[in-house]
């Protein structure tokens, strides 16, 4: 494995001294492949398998927001099961707040509330509140308790009122609310979140992210591991990213530090006239490294896509060299990054170098 | 046991919500009974002979055999049906995310159906007795313990079939294999002794034989105990083996389902 630091675009971000809740080490699984009839017939002792997750290892603070990005088929979910005991690893290890999810699966299980990307994984044909009342009673809540901790709960993802309403009846932003209720019922130290957000409409998307940010940060501050393909969800949300892909753990950073990393050279200028000739003088200065014209235009002023050397100090040296080339400068700013843009950039590096990051 | 009788709660709620299914399912008895009414007193003067061990009366011999029928297609299919359903909506998969133990979850996951059909059949033999079935009041409580013995034999090999299914995502033909074999050689419509020699070898093999016979002894004829130990002894035997079956593969199908990532695959 390879630690974070040869990967030059990525921030490693210590854990502080903060406890840690989940650990894992090493962990590797592979499924088998599933086969057409043909290849079945021809070799049918024969398993191909497929590594869903490689010698993966990471460490998440007690307290930590961690989102998982990548794309489909990354391995997200399979370490979201792992971690959850419903899928044993083929090697390595992973512990929660000291648990082996192997060897001491029912205290894993004990600490952890789980939202599976299956939002059908309901009873239907019930109340919430009875939804609730059958965990409840599976977490071994019992009496007086119980029906305190479900009122608890159905207070916290606002649904009190419509608690006694069936289930089938519900709209998919208020059945991943009651998922995520079902979740908080054991006050769980570790919540797993699997694509919360995925059936879900752009409004509830984001009425379901303030939610949760209010949710974790105020009322209930255990620890989260958030796998989604939603970049924005990741940014919003998330105190570090992890960017998985086949299995492998590429970068891990504060969003902030992945984008500034990522466009730490990338700037967009908007210059006055005859910019073009400066530019191109810069260019064999070795001030600047490449610039395109964009088909953005403010009042007098173009816009240009510039890429420089020293990130900041590289901007600072530009805006004095083409002031002092007559060229009116009326802005200039660092190019916002998208998540998106991370995903690529770390995918295509990774490629390149093979790497996984140690985090 | 607080666990298992929530659950069985909230399987009763759910089944009630579904409340026209729920009332067929009662008509349905009284209906479908009728039939074997008629048609057993019609066979009574041919058959009565041929059950006289078994109490002598024709109608009774083929009530408790449906009684005994119901409770096999129960215990054979509780575990599988609510395993299969429940993988299918990542329900399983949500359960076990719970500290709660598997065996807990199993029972109180068919816990409902058991409890549905011993209700039935409670309704289906008062039933008969209505309609003129002579029974032996002091074997009721020994026979019940005696189906009850079926049961557990049959719920294991329903074990078996609920691990066919976490394995495999299908059960094949044995269900109906188990259930028909189980109906023919077993002594549900017609007892043992009449079937060709070389198939009557095979229904030792068959709980239902031993089950059945005992019980219809017990409550059709008033044998005493010392008349059916024997068949008794053997339904204990088969019922420990067959549930020691069901729990090691269950157990073995439940683990290969967790290192293949496919307890919420459907």
């Amino acid at each position: 494995m390879i630690s974070t630091t040869e990967i030059p675009f990525v921030t490693p971000t210590p854990l502080t001294q903060r406890t840690t809740a989940i650990a894992c080490s090493g962990l590797v699984k592979s499924f088998p492949i599933r086969r057409g009839w043909r290849e079945a017939l021809r070799a049918p002792f024969t398993t191909r398998w497929q590594l869903v997750t490689d010698h993966l290892s990471c460490d998440i603070a007690q307290g930590e927001l961690f989102g998982l990005l990548g794309p489909n088929g990354a391995g997200k979910s399979t370490l979201m099961r792992m971690l959850a005991t419903a899928v044993l690893p083929d090697a390595g290890t992973a512990t929660v707040h000291g648990a082996d999810v192997v060897a001491d699966a029912r205290a894993v299980r004990d600490m952890m509330g789980v939202v599976a990307a299956n939002e059908r994984a309901v009873l239907w044909r019930i109340s919430a509140r009875d939804n609730l009342r059958y965990f409840a009673a599976l977490l071994g809540l019992r009496g007086a308790a119980r029906t305190r901790r479900i009122e608890e709960v159905l207070e916290l993802v606002e649904l009190a009122d419509t608690g006694e309403k069936m289930v089938g009846e519900f709209s998919s932003g208020m059945r991943q609310r009651l998922l995520i209720a079902r979740a908080l019922l054991g006050s769980p130290r570790v919540l797993l979140l699997d694509e919360p957000t995925r059936s879900l409409d752009p409004i509830s998307a984001r009425q379901f992210r303030r939610f949760i940010t209010r949710l974790i940060r105020e009322d209930t501050k255990c620890t989260v591991l958030l796998a989604t393909h939603s970049t924005d969800e990741a940014m919003e949300l998330c105190d570090r990213i992890g960017v998985l892909d086949r299995g492998r753990l590429l970068a891990v950073g504060k969003p902030a530090d992945l984008g500034a990393e990522l466009t730490r050279n990338s700037f967009r200028a908007w210059l006055g006239p005859d910019a073009e000739a400066a530019l191109d003088r810069l260019v064999a200065r070795g001030v600047v490294v490449s610039w395109s014209p964009t088909a953005g235009m403010e009042e007098l002023f173009r816009e240009f896509a510039v890429e420089v050397t020293e990130g900041h100090q590289g901007a600072a040296e530009l805006v004095r060299a083409l002031v002092a080339a007559g060229v009116d400068v009326a802005r200039v700013e660092r190019v916002p990054v998208s998540a998106a843009d991370i995903i690529e950039r770390v995918l295509a590096t990774s490629d390149r170098r093979g790497e996984s990051a140690d985090v | 046991m607080y666990k298992i009788v929530e659950m069985v709660r909230t399987s009763w709620q759910i089944a009630r919500s579904y409340k026209m299914n729920l009332v067929f399912s009662i008509l349905a008895l009284f209906f479908t009974t009728i039939p074997f009414y008629l048609v057993a007193h019609a066979m009574q003067p041919m058959m009565g002979d041929v059950v006289k061990h078994e109490g002598g009366d024709y109608f009774g011999f083929v009530l408790l055999g449906l009684i005994a029928i119901s409770l096999l297609t129960t215990a054979l299919t509780a575990v599988y049906q609510s395993v299969s359903g429940s993988i299918s909506s990542g329900w399983l998969e949500a359960q076990l995310g719970t500290s709660t133990s598997m065996p807990v979850l199993l029972v109180g996951m068919s816990a409902y159906q058991f409890l549905w059909t011993f209700l039935r059949v409670a309704v289906l033999f008062l039933y008969g007795w209505t309609l003129g079935v002579h029974v032996h009041w002091s074997g009721i409580a020994l026979g019940f313990a005696v189906l009850l013995l079926l049961c557990v034999a049959y719920f294991g090999l329903g074990l078996v079939l609920a691990a066919m299914y976490l394995a495999f995502r299908t059960i094949g033909p044995l269900q109906s294999v188990i259930v028909t074999g189980s109906v023919l050689l077993g002594g549900v419509y017609y007892p043992t002794t009449v079937i060709p020699s070389w198939i009557q070898s095979l229904s030792v093999v068959v709980p239902m034989t031993y089950g059945l016979r005992a019980t219809r002894r017990l409550v059709l004829d008033g044998a005493p105990w010392s008349a059916v130990q024997t068949d008794i002894g053997m339904i204990a035997v088969i019922a420990v083996l067959m549930l020691m079956l069901g729990i090691a593969a269950f157990q073995l199908s439940f683990d290969h389902a967790r290192r293949r990532g496919t307890l919420s695959m459907y």
